[in-house]
């Protein structure tokens, strides 16, 4: 059951796919569902005896290409829809073991090819207006799996943060003309206390209003709408950019830091995204230390107001420092 | 899933200019599963 349901108090969808209560849950590594299929093994998702990088419509989608219309009707103020949409699962490696962070660069230049390929293909698709590409990485976050993975969603509809993000670059264009996330970049290059690396094209920084210790954002340093746009050079830069981060994440505590990455771009929904899209990739981990977590509660899921426990300035300092460690 | 209906053919089209190669087959459950490989690259 895949359906939609209006939420008229805050004008946004909520999805409901009942089930995924069955999804296969933190299995143990000899039957990894997203590992290669061994001669005379454990089938897995993958048929195969070894891989570069696998995508496959998720078996517990969220949303479906072909979701019926919903058995309950819902009402004028608060309608239901077809939960109609791609979910897809983006297998990093065959190794049970890899990470994100401790692949080769050139697989995660190669993996960067593969999320501007799924940009395009789904994004070109009637029913999808957004694609997100995405990372939920540790059982901290809630991952079910631990083999090194991803996923995108192609949403039936422009996702409420993305689209308040937009609403946000369309009312700074209106009032001052340009990109905001430009601007944002260019405040960020000036001050500087807060940039983690400055590569070719892709900047990584703490964002002057982090709303976690350690959320980092990564701004491709070009107007550039989606990872479609992208050049060579500037795919190339954004690997480089990447691996130096989640190493970084990595030697800051000293362990394998859970995460959620989140890109944004453009809508695929027809819309004219000009110097309001820009696209990057946004880190939040949820450690506020090594040992404590940042969770949400009352202030962040009741009213909405996050409240950090350090300031980005401090936090940048630090996680410039576990980049160079681990650079050494 | 089928893609015939796409809205804007010439953003596929740019993709498939260049970069990997892609093998695509269907699943017993009918999903599909996509094969990435990049030929001449090692890692």
């Amino acid at each position: 059951m895949n359906q939609l349901r209006w939420d008229p108090t805050l004008r946004e969808w909520a999805a409901y796919a009942t089930h995924r209560q069955d999804r296969t849950f933190l299995p143990p590594p000899e039957y990894c569902p997203l590992c290669p299929t061994k001669p005379g093994g454990f089938p897995t998702e993958i048929p195969r005896a070894s891989y570069d990088i696998v995508v496959f419509e998720n078996k517990f989608p969220s949303f479906i290409p072909d979701a019926p219309e919903p058995d309950e009707p819902g009402t004028i103020l608060a309608p239901t829809a077809p939960g109609q949409g791609v979910c897809e699962v983006v297998v990093y490696s065959d190794e049970h073991e890899e990470t994100l962070a401790g692949l080769p660069e050139k697989r995660i230049r190669k993996l960067v090819e593969v999320w501007a390929d799924r940009y395009a293909e789904l994004g070109a698709l009637e029913y999808v207006k957004y694609v997100f590409v995405f990372e939920n990485k540790g059982e901290a976050i809630g991952v079910t799996l631990h083999h090194p993975h991803g996923q995108v969603y192609g949403y039936p509809f422009v996702p409420p943060r993305p689209e308040r993000e937009l609403k946000a670059a369309r009312d700074y264009h209106e009032e001052h003309g340009g990109c905001l996330h430009c601007d944002v970049l260019t405040q960020e290059h000036a001050e500087g206390r807060r940039v983690l690396h400055k590569g070719e094209h892709f900047t990584a920084f703490v964002p002057f209003y982090a709303r976690y210790p350690y959320e980092v954002h990564v701004y491709a340093r070009r107007c550039v709408p989606s990872m479609a746009e992208l050049t060579g050079a500037e795919k190339e830069d954004l690997a480089r950019t990447l691996k130096r981060l989640l190493m970084g994440y990595d030697a800051l505590f000293r362990f394998s830091v859970p995460y959620v990455m989140a890109m944004h771009q453009a809508p695929t929904d027809s819309g004219d995204y000009g110097s309001l899209a820009h696209f990057h990739v946004e880190f939040y981990p949820p450690n506020r230390t090594a040992e404590k977590l940042k969770y949400l509660a009352g202030s962040e899921q009741g009213a909405g107001a996050f409240i950090v426990d350090a300031l980005p300035e401090t936090t940048a300092g630090w996680l410039r420092e576990a980049i160079e460690r681990a650079q050494r | 899933m089928e893609h015939e209906e796409t809205k804007s053919p010439e953003r596929r089209a740019s993709s498939e200019k260049t970069g990997p190669k892609r093998e695509r087959e269907t699943k017993d459950d009918g999903r599909y599963i996509i094969f990435y490989t990049f030929e001449g690259e090692e890692d």
